[in-house]
């Protein structure tokens, strides 16, 4: 995979531009630089040299050289910052999957591979509740298909999202069952586990017959739409929608007032590689009454919450370390709810609130929009 | 050298998350902005107080380790670095000790980014004078250390300029502040006091003399208004006559020239100050540029959409690839002289993409060229290296001053300087400050 990315890599003009900013709404354009202890190998200038060592094998790759090469959330920020146009994001990916390859990779990941392969979700069996093995598929017109960290962590956005599609009156079915997308495992470089995981879940929701696949979880959406056909040799053929631009046609003129100050927290999958900052504005826009106000860091300047790359289930502290930092920025606006449409983004920011002190809510889009139509 | 010994003392100073000789860190560490051959460390540290700077240069004092600092790793030269030793990188060091309105004074850690130290000023109304072009990644300790030239080059003159005080670990260890500082019972606000000026022995000094772990700069009102115009010409001694009266009278906050083509050049102008100071220079610059018709005006859109993202848009250079570098002082009156010598130095060795460039000071020219090459590109790089040996020798053969000095250009400062007062004396103050020469060991040819 690097190979392919080696002009690119040799490209870095090692000017350093990614290591903090404070200028311009970018308080760092690395997330987690600032929580670790901050060696050159924890930044995309030191990490673009040790993907080029690893594509050249100029060195050996050590536990400790993995841990560096993880601690990166794959946001894309430092990719979007570059003034050479270095594609960072995709290279970092590129050097996970080689590693991958030669088998290295963090165990916690690894772990997840084999929670979802065996499981169909992240986080291991259900325990007390009911599985997939019970799910009996009918057709409908739109399959929401919440996600595993939906369906296990965020089980409101999917409450709220079943809520919604019934107050619309549409033909639609929850996916409740243990489904995974396979992107988490594709971030992390196992390609072939991800390959794996995405011939099942396709098969399973071809099952359902739908007409469009609705999700509120853009890396589902991301991979269903684009990694599947484009990367992983998953043809599906079927329409994928992630909420922020399916709902405004059918909510429109039918939500009544809510009185509240709202910021967007533009997630990494759907803002910086999806280019999505439109979308979920304009309908937060279309609520009559909710004060929609930005942070000084957003769009393509946003700082991610922290969860992504993978670093949520590996690097639990500096996850919880950068989502912190992103409610102080959200405090700052004085807005009482911080929107997302991101399950990762939703759980990780949310439970930060609590041990930051912090008097404000953390709500998904869906779940907005849901409580102004009554 | 007993290397875990070592490890481990360093870890006792600064702790061990903020030391290592892990390889893989160590390979990130053998390269900087600049394009010379990399050099490998055996350890890195981050100590995050002038105390535990002490600490490190005592024990590489006592066991006659080298020891390099290191900033943001972003100067364009680059070439800053030692074999073999410990990497004594500054970035941990990023507190604004004081903002001093009173006396008009901003002091810093040295390890501090420019962007973030000018972002805070400007939050509260300030600025400082001079700012390089990597300010995003780089940083005041290494910049005055080089010493420090950029963007307000005419009105300010040179970082070093800035400086009211310094703190400095000298290479045993020991903590010295200049100026008024030199006090105990004062702070820094007073540069020329007390005896000679202490602070000046580092400027430029590149490391070889100590680290630079605090500064005192000068800081002034945000202007009320930033107001810059472009003009295209394509006679070189036309334009340089320009710099030179616009300098003289100082009329501009500095002057950037980034295109120097055989058959065209291009500068930036770049006026602060109220309304009534911005409009009057203005008329005086515009009249000065009157008196050459082949110089056109271009208005002010390019350069003030430059001005707008200034600090990102200096990286975009190198879309082309990363540079060979030489720069160096002029004054006006060779300016033209050394463009045409370096530019048929590069034209003999079939260096395929350059450019040529001059920041305008008072009373000269810094004077660029840059050699565009893909970092990939070996054939490129080694014309680039055999071209910018000449071009450092030649620079000197002119008169030259080189601006950023690192390994490079030892060879040539040791030919061109060896047998003078000059060079005997900054031997002399080397050898008293580090007997046993440890700091930053060849930079400088010191």
């Amino acid at each position: 995979m690097l190979e392919r990315l080696k002009h690119e890599i040799y490209e870095c003009s090692r000017c350093g531009f990614c290591r903090v900013w404070e200028w311009e709404g970018v308080e760092n354009v690395c997330p987690t630089y600032p929580y670790t202890p901050g060696w050159e190998s924890q930044y995309a200038r030191g990490r673009v040299r040790l993907a080029r060592a690893t594509m050249e094998n100029e060195i050996e790759v050590t536990d400790a050289m993995l841990q560096h090469a993880f601690q990166c959330t794959l946001c894309a920020n430092c990719q979007a910052h570059c003034p050479v146009g270095v594609p960072l994001s995709e290279i970092f990916h590129a050097w996970r999957v080689d590693l991958a390859a030669e088998g290295r990779v963090l165990p916690i990941h690894k772990q997840v591979a084999e929670s979802v392969l065996t499981h169909h979700n992240l986080y291991g069996p259900r325990g007390g509740r009911k599985g997939s093995e019970t799910a009996t598929p009918r057709k409908a017109s739109v399959l929401y298909f919440p996600g595993c960290t939906t369906i296990r962590k965020a089980r409101k956005v999917a409450k709220a999202t079943g809520e919604l599609l019934g107050k619309l009156g549409l033909d639609f079915v929850v996916m409740e069952e243990d489904a995974c997308c396979g992107y988490p495992l594709y971030e992390t470089g196992l390609v072939g586990e991800a390959k794996q995981a995405a011939a099942w879940a396709i098969k399973r929701i071809q099952e359902y017959n739908p007409d469009v696949i609705l999700t509120t979880c853009p890396s589902c959406y991301r991979v269903f739409k684009y990694i599947y056909p484009q990367e992983l040799g998953v043809e599906h053929g079927l329409q994928v929608a992630h909420v922020s631009e399916f709902l405004p046609p059918l909510v429109a003129g039918k939500m009544s007032g809510l009185e509240a100050k709202v910021t967007w927290h533009d997630p990494c999958v759907l803002g910086r590689h999806l280019k999505m900052y439109d979308p979920p504005r304009d309908l937060l826009q279309m609520v009559p009454g909710l004060q929609l106000v930005e942070m000084h860091s957003n769009r393509e300047n946003a700082l991610c919450c922290g969860a992504g790359g993978g670093v949520f289930s590996a690097f639990d502290e500096i996850a919880g370390q950068v989502s912190e930092q992103r409610l102080r920025q959200m405090v700052e606006t004085g807005a009482q709810w911080l929107a997302t449409s991101c399950p990762a983004c939703y759980v990780n920011l949310q439970r930060m609130i609590g041990r930051a002190g912090l008097n404000v809510q953390v709500k998904d889009l869906v779940e907005i929009v849901n409580e102004a139509i009554r | 050298m007993d290397k875990k010994r070592v490890l481990n003392q360093l870890a006792d100073i600064v702790g061990p998350e903020y030391v290592t000789d892990e390889e893989f860190i160590l390979l990130t560490y053998t390269q900087d902005f600049g394009t010379q051959p990399p050099v490998w460390p055996a350890f890195v540290v981050r100590p995050g107080t002038t105390e535990e700077v002490s600490q490190v240069l005592k024990l590489a004092n006592e066991l006659k380790i080298p020891v390099s600092p290191r900033g943001g790793g972003s100067a364009q030269e680059g070439g800053c670095q030692s074999d073999g030793g410990i990497v004594l990188e500054t970035l941990r060091m990023d507190r604004i000790l004081d903002i001093d309105e009173d006396t008009g004074t901003v002091t810093v850690e040295s390890g501090i980014t420019f962007v973030k130290l000018m972002s805070a000023l400007e939050q509260r109304g300030w600025k400082i004078g001079i700012a390089p072009s990597g300010a995003m990644a780089g940083t005041p300790g290494a910049h005055i250390a080089r010493p420090g030239v950029g963007w307000g080059n005419i009105k300010y003159a040179t970082q070093g300029d800035q400086v009211v005080g310094l703190k400095v670990v000298l290479p045993t260890g020991d903590v010295a502040s200049t100026g008024s500082a030199g006090n105990p019972n004062s702070d820094s606000f007073f540069r020329y006091c007390l005896g000679p000026d202490l602070a000046g022995l580092f400027i430029g000094s590149e490391g070889a003399y100590g680290v630079i772990t605090e500064a005192t700069l000068r800081m002034y009102p945000w202007p009320e208004k930033i107001y810059l115009e472009r003009y295209i010409g394509s006679d070189l001694n036309d334009a340089v006559n320009i710099f030179r009266e616009i300098a003289l009278h100082n009329l501009v906050c500095y002057i950037s020239v980034p295109v120097i083509k055989p058959d065209m050049i291009l500068f930036d102008v770049n006026v602060e100050g109220d309304e009534a100071e911005v409009e009057h220079h203005l008329q005086r610059i515009r009249a000065i540029v009157g008196k050459y018709p082949g110089i056109r005006f271009m208005g002010p859109e390019g350069p003030n959409k430059f001005w707008e993202r200034r600090w990102f848009n200096t990286g975009e250079e190198f879309k082309d690839g990363i540079a060979g570098a030489v720069n160096y002082f002029l004054p006006f009156a060779k300016l033209q002289e050394a463009t045409y010598a370096m530019r048929e130095i590069m034209d003999r060795h079939g260096i395929r993409k350059y450019a040529q460039q001059m920041f305008p000071e008072p009373q000269g020219s810094e004077h660029v060229s840059l050699m565009f090459h893909h970092p990939g590109d070996k054939e490129e790089y080694a014309k680039i290296q055999k071209a910018l040996a000449e071009m450092m020798d030649k620079a000197l053969v002119l008169g030259g001053s080189p601006y950023s000095k690192g390994r490079q250009w030892a060879p040539y400062l040791e030919k061109h300087l060896g047998n003078t007062g000059y060079w005997r004396t900054l031997k002399a103050i080397k050898k008293a400050l580090d007997p046993n020469h440890i700091m930053n060991p060849g930079v400088v040819g010191l």
